[in-house]
């Protein structure tokens, strides 16, 4: 699948033992229902073929399995998607969580293009794109909701391959770091980066080294703290002097 | 819905792989001047897709200093305003490299077939990561080959000369969507012709290699997806000129 900087954490699991519904959902404003009135959320709710958790680990689609004309909302988690070539080696080609929506690259495609791994036990409301697409809502349309899902993907993805063509590492990995951190909401942003520093690298085309070398560099400097997988962005504007315009992409929409 | 019916009896046991849009009169041609916008970073976000008919364009986003960086090259039976459908104001631009033509199509128009604007935005989106991979992963010259490969393709699939053709962009296009200086493609340019690859006359290529061209790009995923990538709008265009 798709995409760029899905990544974090935004916000805990609702409270145990609470109903999950749409309308309450922390992701509603990044998932499908965003922007949408309550009556109609209730709609898209109705919709939910059936939600599911995924292990740490376990594959939701592998590459080249037949499609099965499924939508993936990640409600808690982190998944990675990655190829791999006829060497058998991977190529990470895109990082999701809470919010993003996994299989927006084939719809209508007849095979798997990626391979999705959870990062984490990740809870997943599927939808068949079908019903989505047939689907009446009460004042918004349900084929332009899935228009500007997809369009927004489109532009994520040509955000990506500005980020991976321009600039030095330092530029792209700061830049990865403040599109992360810009869609999550918060003062003081933590990213949960549930990847591999190889993951990451390998995403951003650079190696794992280089990614080490690079967070401790940005934490010398103020940046950003780290603790294992725990990324604190303390001075946004420090790590933004790093990308300095010269190659920076625009943020992710 | 009726086509949406349709469609469920087919997919997803035989998915609807790539529906054409639908042409019909509501298709307005529009002129676009070489080096004019068709839309420009900030202008406000028409009901309407465009599909490239004659000429090209080059597509580019603004990054926060405000300056615009090509994200891509649209040629004829190409889509353009894929990525700002349901914004306010485009965040891309949409520049003609020569004196272009487009079909405006308004969006009630592009959701018949059914799903065949959500096939198309998929594939979009598929298609732009298979960029962003390619770019990742290639070096300098791999990329220059794959670029020179793809227009090929798409030359080719508009009933053009797929190994002799005219580059509608110029150096510095190239090199800005390739991550690279207009010298260093210049430079590669020469070590091409140099090698019998290609020869070049301005903007006239003639690739009299092109199976070592292909060696040259290598035998990646991503690399194979962008250089075999066919226009989309082709039978569209077929359709709206019959």
């Amino acid at each position: 699948m798709s995409a760029g900087t899905g990544l974090l954490r935004r916000g805990a699991a609702p409270a145990a033992g609470g109903a999950v519904s749409c309308l309450n959902c922390r992701m509603r404003p990044f998932c499908l229902p965003a922007g949408l009135s309550d009556g109609d959320c209730l709609l898209v709710e109705q919709l939910v073929a059936r939600r599911f958790t995924l292990a740490r680990g376990e594959h939701l689609y592998r590459m080249d399995e037949p499609a099965t004309g499924r939508l993936y909302a990640i409600r808690l988690g982190q998944f990675k998607t990655y190829q791999l070539s006829e060497d058998g080696a991977q190529a990470v080609s895109g990082f999701l969580g809470g919010g993003d929506v996994l299989g927006v690259d084939v719809v209508g495609a007849a095979r798997q293009r990626c391979s999705a791994l959870a990062l984490c036990d990740s809870s997943l409301c599927e939808f068949s794109y079908l019903r989505l697409a047939g689907a009446s809502l009460r004042e918004a349309s349900a084929p332009a909701l899935l228009e500007r899902l997809l369009s927004k993907y489109v532009a994520r993805e040509q955000w990506t391959a500005m980020l991976v063509r321009d600039g030095r590492a330092s530029q792209k990995l700061a830049g990865l770091l403040l599109a992360m951190a810009a869609r999550q909401r918060g003062a003081v942003p933590q990213l949960q980066l549930l990847m591999t520093r190889q993951d990451i690298g390998d995403y951003l085309g650079m190696t794992a080294e280089t990614v080490s070398r690079l967070l401790c560099l940005f934490e010398r400097d103020g940046c950003i703290r780290v603790a294992r997988r725990f990324v604190q962005l303390v001075d946004t504007a420090a790590l933004a002097a790093f990308v300095d315009g010269a190659a920076a992409p625009a943020l992710p929409p | 819905l009726n086509d949406l019916t349709a469609l469920r009896t087919i997919w997803p046991a035989e998915p609807p792989g790539l529906p054409e849009l639908h042409w019909s009169p509501a298709w307005r041609r529009r002129r676009v001047p070489r080096q004019c916008a068709l839309y420009r970073v900030g202008d406000s976000v028409d009901e309407a897709l465009y599909l490239v008919r004659l000429g090209g364009f080059k597509s580019c986003r603004a990054e926060p200093a405000g300056r615009l960086r090509i994200i891509g090259f649209e040629l004829a039976g190409d889509f353009l305003g894929l990525e700002a459908i349901g914004l306010a104001r485009h965040r891309c631009a949409a520049l003609a490299l020569e004196d272009s033509e487009v079909y405006e199509i308004p969006s009630g128009e592009l959701r018949r077939p059914a799903g065949a604007l959500h096939a198309l935005l998929s594939d979009e989106v598929a298609r732009s990561q298979d960029l962003a991979l390619m770019l990742r992963d290639c070096g300098a010259e791999q990329r220059l080959a794959a670029l020179l490969l793809n227009l090929s393709t798409r030359f080719g699939a508009l009933g053009y000369s797929p190994s002799c053709f005219r580059l509608p962009m110029s150096r510095q296009d190239i090199a800005e969507f390739l991550g690279q200086t207009s010298e260093s493609v210049s430079r590669m340019l020469s070590r091409f012709k140099a090698a019998g690859l290609l020869s070049v006359d301005g903007r006239l290529v003639t690739l009299l290699a092109p199976q070592r061209l292909r060696c040259v790009a290598g035998a990646g995923r991503a690399v194979q997806a962008f250089t075999g990538a066919a226009p989309r709008g082709l039978a569209g265009l077929a359709r709206a000129r019959a």
